[in-house]
């Protein structure tokens, strides 16, 4: 069941097109994590997501139903957001947390007892009868975040919910957003590519107020040049086209594009071959590197950097079993592959 | 010298004889400075919040407009209100002219663009997430413009405390359009107005120094309310 839908989204500032998604389903129950550079539209997503901002065209479909915004008080009781620099109203804690809830019309008791049940959660309780202008960066974090809980609804929003706040805050809101309940819907954003694939079931990646097919682990700004059959794209900083150069690396392209031009190019890190030994295969990309880093991003499977030439980081997606099969480790020399058909240029 | 001496015993005698003329025109005086504040910010209020958080063209032209508003003459409003409610006037039929209804149409003329300013200066200023956080918080439109002006409210009331002194001391509406009349339009500024041409000095600067003491007790109370809230 899809809990929230974008289709046709546009968002334009100015004759500038800062959002534009074709169509964007958020299943019921996910965890969606949204990670791009700064002024990628992560935001203006969110913001349009909450229904606080109206976008240029498109449409919105919460539940199945689409949203028609003369009228949007039915569909925000569907929707907590979280600013990415939240707003809190004069007084105390426990008046904004009982604002939050004033249109559910709850009676004093279940308020309360909701109330308190969210600060524990955040471990905020001790602030109840203090101003929120006096906490600080993450004491203010976790208790927007209390507060957007508090109201329990099947959408939660979170824009950048870890920034500004220190390692022990952000390990109870990881905490608290893992051990939120099944049906809850959550997107949030971050710069953080590891959380985002420790907390989240989908990682959206939005480049230039696009959707990215691959998330920014292979996310490269490179230049193209003419080869016989394609195109070939060389990594910035490095080389000048010609692919004997040592020290840099290029990626062979079928499509065609403007020669000396520079792309955004991405690479799918689950179509990243990696080996012990060169593999004849159909894949045109083949280099040979070292393994930098070996992560764990859920229990069954594993984030792996090689270091290519030039210090290029190729990161691969593999499971957890063909780890151990293939007993790779840091430091290892290994083999990366892939097809040029999991190259995707940003244009 | 000694006149003005003469006259400040008289001041302190007249003050000891607080009596029901007085305060009857203390009363007149509260009541429609009340109404026409009160109207004014019914007016102002939404308008305020409007202009406030609206980007339009011709902006600054409102601005210019509700700054020249400012300085009304109140002697050019009760001229304008007076034609308005003469037998020949557009609104004639109503048979207001002389009657408190009148001086509270001009006082509201000149307080609505007071407020109006004010607030929507105050809204301009304030903080641009007050109104998405209250909506994602689940409050409406309307409920969301109401807390925007709660958390001014310092400065709100701070616009219907001018507006309030801008009417209460006027002069010429209240005498245009209420005709001083004892016990229904006759104000503190029209008894003081009239005190002064009949040539009672003394009682004329009792009934000013009653209107100064009143509105200060106001303030205070005021001052010591919103104060109180914003803490």
């Amino acid at each position: 069941m899809i809990a929230m839908e974008f289709k046709t989204l546009q968002q334009i500032y100015d004759d500038r097109v800062v959002l534009d998604i074709p169509s964007l389903p958020v299943e019921r129950g996910s965890k969606v994590a949204l990670v791009g550079s700064n002024g990628a539209g992560k935001t203006t997503l969110l913001e349009i997501a909450a229904l606080l901002k109206r976008p240029s065209s498109g449409e919105i479909f919460i539940n199945g139903k689409q949203v028609e915004w003369h009228s949007l008080d039915n569909y925000r009781s569907d929707i907590a957001f979280v600013a990415q620099d939240p707003y809190f109203f004069s007084g105390f804690l426990n008046k904004n947390m009982a604002f939050a809830l004033t249109d559910q019309h709850l009676s004093p008791d279940v308020r309360n007892a909701r109330i308190n049940k969210y600060l524990s959660l955040l471990g905020i309780e001790k602030f109840v009868h203090r101003s929120p202008r006096t906490f600080s960066a993450g004491e203010l974090k976790r208790a927007a975040i209390a507060r957007a809980l508090c109201r329990e609804t099947p959408i939660i929003l979170l824009d950048e919910p870890f920034t500004h706040i220190d390692i022990p805050s952000s390990t109870i809101l990881e905490e608290v957003i893992s051990n939120l309940p099944d049906d809850s819907t959550v997107i949030f954003s971050t710069h953080e590519l590891s959380r985002a694939n420790r907390l989240a079931d989908t990682v959206i990646t939005l480049e230039a107020g696009k959707l990215s097919p691959w998330t920014p682990e292979n996310l490269f700004r490179m230049t193209a040049y003419k080869v016989d059959d394609g195109m070939e794209l060389v990594s910035n900083g490095f080389g000048n086209g010609n692919s004997n150069q040592a020290e840099k690396i290029a990626i062979y392209y079928p499509g065609d594009l403007r020669e000396g031009s520079q792309f955004m190019v991405s690479l799918n890190p689950k179509e990243v071959i990696v080996s012990k030994e060169p593999v004849k295969s159909s894949a045109r990309n083949s280099y040979r590197g070292s393994v930098r880093q070996i992560k764990a991003v859920n229990p069954r499977s594993v984030h792996v950097t090689v270091e290519c030439p030039g210090n290029f980081p190729l990161s691969a997606i593999l499971t957890e079993r063909a780890m151990r099969e293939f007993g790779i480790s840091v430091g290892d020399e290994v083999w990366v592959h892939f097809k040029s058909s999991a190259v995707y240029v940003h244009e | 010298m000694d006149e003005l001496t003469g006259q400040s015993v008289e001041t302190v005698g007249y003050l000891s004889m607080f009596n029901g003329d007085i305060l009857a025109l203390i009363g007149t005086s509260f009541n429609l400075s009340l109404w026409s504040t009160s109207i004014a910010a019914l007016i102002a209020f939404p308008l305020g919040v409007f202009i406030g958080l609206s980007e339009f063209k011709g902006r600054r032209t409102v601005d210019i407009i509700l700054n020249t508003l400012l300085f009304l003459p109140t002697v050019v409003v009760g001229h304008l209100v007076y034609m308005a409610l003469t037998r020949e006037g557009f609104l004639g039929d109503f048979q207001l002219l002389f009657t408190r209804p009148a001086i509270i149409i001009g006082q509201v003329i000149l307080a609505t663009p007071i407020i109006l300013t004010m607030v929507s200066n105050t809204v301009r200023l304030a903080d641009r997430r007050i109104i998405p956080t209250a909506l994602s918080m689940g409050a409406s439109r309307i409920r969301a413009y109401l807390l925007l002006l709660g958390e001014v409210r310092a400065l709100v009331v701070l616009s219907l405390l001018a507006a309030c002194g801008r009417v209460i001391s006027e002069v010429g509406v209240s005498m245009m359009l209420g005709g001083n009349i004892f016990g229904k339009t006759r104000t503190i500024t029209t008894g003081i107005a009239l005190l002064t041409s009949q040539g009672e000095f003394a009682q004329a600067t009792v009934l000013g120094l009653v209107l100064l003491v009143i509105v200060f007790g106001i303030n205070i109370v005021v001052y010591q309310a919103t104060h109180r809230v914003s803490a």
